[in-house]
């Protein structure tokens, strides 16, 4: 039956070359073994109708070809959670953080263009980096894979080499330490050199500050004096609470608007410079309180991520609170 | 919630592994594929004609059988037999699989009397 031969001949294209015949003559002899079974049965000749359903059931010639193949993949099960995980660490900490900047760099750049044109410019600015960066994560993972094949390297691994159990709401005393030390030197430095409106005041430079820059200056030192109270305390007993994880939220938050309010408040009133024409300096100030202005949109993306990690603590703590969890290492 | 693919896919997986056994019993006496189908589907085991086909090469191509091609009723088949090697394996596969039978077997009785250990209850 011409039919019959087609659908072999199908099969017959996506076979392994070197086992083509043999394959297609055991296929040939079971089907037509099935149709003499069916035709014993029926005491008459199958139609074209009942052909038709027989092939049917026996499947695609795609599938069923496909079936003589080994199973292969280019990432197998064992590696393809780990690549997984990869790519949505990658999407996390650069696609969305690339894709997010590169929308603010398109409005910033082109203040005509809408939201939804930005989306679209940022999207061209994004795919190509995405599509090399998804592909080298991809190829990496196929050159692993082959490799676990040959050489089993994942089976070869030392139970005293595993990472130790961290408790992220544990604070390093290193970092609170450190955040003090920091804090503290920088506190000096700003109550010297910041609280008054003539920054710096030489006989070859003169640097003054809007009358405005005197809010910034109580808000930043009562943001600073509280980070280092809380660092001193995180010192002490290092670990989060509830009431510091808020405070750190609280003073990142009030910080962060500080910030955003001095990139637009043209805090530079008046920039002298002795060898410089006046209206040379002038011109410098106002070119300082645009470029700050400029930085804006960064800021905000920066104070935004600060939030969103104070948050994600808060969270975490109270979640931990509310299971009444508490380390298990030592008791395992 | 488990529904009626899940125990499909689990039946399914269950029986993978049997079917190499099944066939390599059944091969004990030289069959060809179509009628080997037969065999094992009067025995309640329905094996589609692609999973056996694609298997009986794979058994062959591991020498746990051998083939040739026969002339039978005018036809031309191709004749599986299971070989020295494969014979080995079924014992030690038969062993294996009348210890989880086994296995199996005491641990439903033990459910069954009510034996088991109960997990503490959760607050």
């Amino acid at each position: 039956m011409e039919i019959i031969q087609r659908y072999l001949h199908a099969i017959e294209f996506w076979l392994p070359k070197s086992q083509k015949a043999d394959i297609i003559a055991e296929i040939s002899e079971d089907l037509h073994s099935q149709m003499e079974e069916r035709q014993e049965q029926l005491g008459r000749p199958l139609n074209d109708a009942e052909v038709d359903a027989l092939l049917k059931q026996r499947g695609n010639p795609l599938l069923v070809a496909n079936r003589y193949f080994p199973q292969q993949s280019l990432i197998g099960p064992t590696l393809f959670p780990l690549y997984l995980f990869v790519l949505k660490v990658w999407a996390s900490f650069w696609l969305l953080p690339a894709f997010g900047l590169a929308i603010i760099v398109q409005r910033t750049q082109h203040p005509d263009l809408t939201w939804w044109h930005a989306l679209g410019a940022a999207g061209d600015w994004v795919w190509g980096a995405a599509f090399w960066a998804v592909s080298m994560i991809t190829l990496t993972f196929v050159i692993l894979e082959r490799a676990n094949a040959k050489t089993h390297f994942l089976e070869n691994w030392n139970p005293r080499k595993l990472p130790p159990v961290r408790d992220p709401n544990k604070v390093s005393r290193f970092s609170s330490a450190t955040e003090l030390v920091v804090n503290s030197a920088c506190l000096v430095v700003f109550i010297c050199y910041a609280s008054s409106l003539n920054i710096i005041n030489g006989p070859a430079l003169r640097l003054t500050l809007a009358p405005v820059w005197m809010n910034f200056f109580w808000g930043f030192l009562a943001v600073g004096l509280l980070t280092s109270a809380l660092s001193a305390v995180n010192l002490m007993q290092p670990y989060w609470t509830s009431a510091r994880a808020t405070l750190r939220f609280l003073t990142d938050a009030i910080g962060g608007a500080l910030w955003c309010w001095l990139m637009k408040a043209n805090v530079i009133h008046e920039l002298w410079i002795a060898k410089a024409h006046d209206s040379r300096g002038t011109d410098l100030s106002h070119m300082i309180n645009t470029w700050i202005a400029w930085t804006f949109p960064y800021t905000v993306i920066v104070i935004m991520v600060i939030v969103a990690v104070d948050l994600y603590r808060i969270l975490r703590v109270n979640r931990k609170n509310t299971r009444g969890l508490k380390p298990q290492v030592a008791a395992a | 919630m488990a529904g009626p693919d899940l125990f499909e896919n689990l039946r399914l997986e269950l029986r993978r592994g049997s079917l190499v056994l099944a066939v390599l019993v059944a091969l004990r006496a030289e069959q060809y594929g179509y009628t080997l189908r037969k065999t094992l589907a009067d025995h309640g085991l329905d094996v589609d004609e692609n999973t056996l086909y694609p298997l009986l090469r794979r058994l062959e191509t591991q020498g746990l059988l051998v083939s040739e091609w026969r002339e039978e009723n005018k036809r031309n088949k191709r004749f599986y037999l299971l070989s020295a090697a494969g014979d080995l394996i079924l014992k030690q596969l038969l062993a294996e699989w009348q210890a989880i039978d086994s296995s199996l077997t005491s641990l439903v009785k033990e459910e069954q009397h009510g034996n088991h250990p109960t997990l503490p209850a959760r607050h």
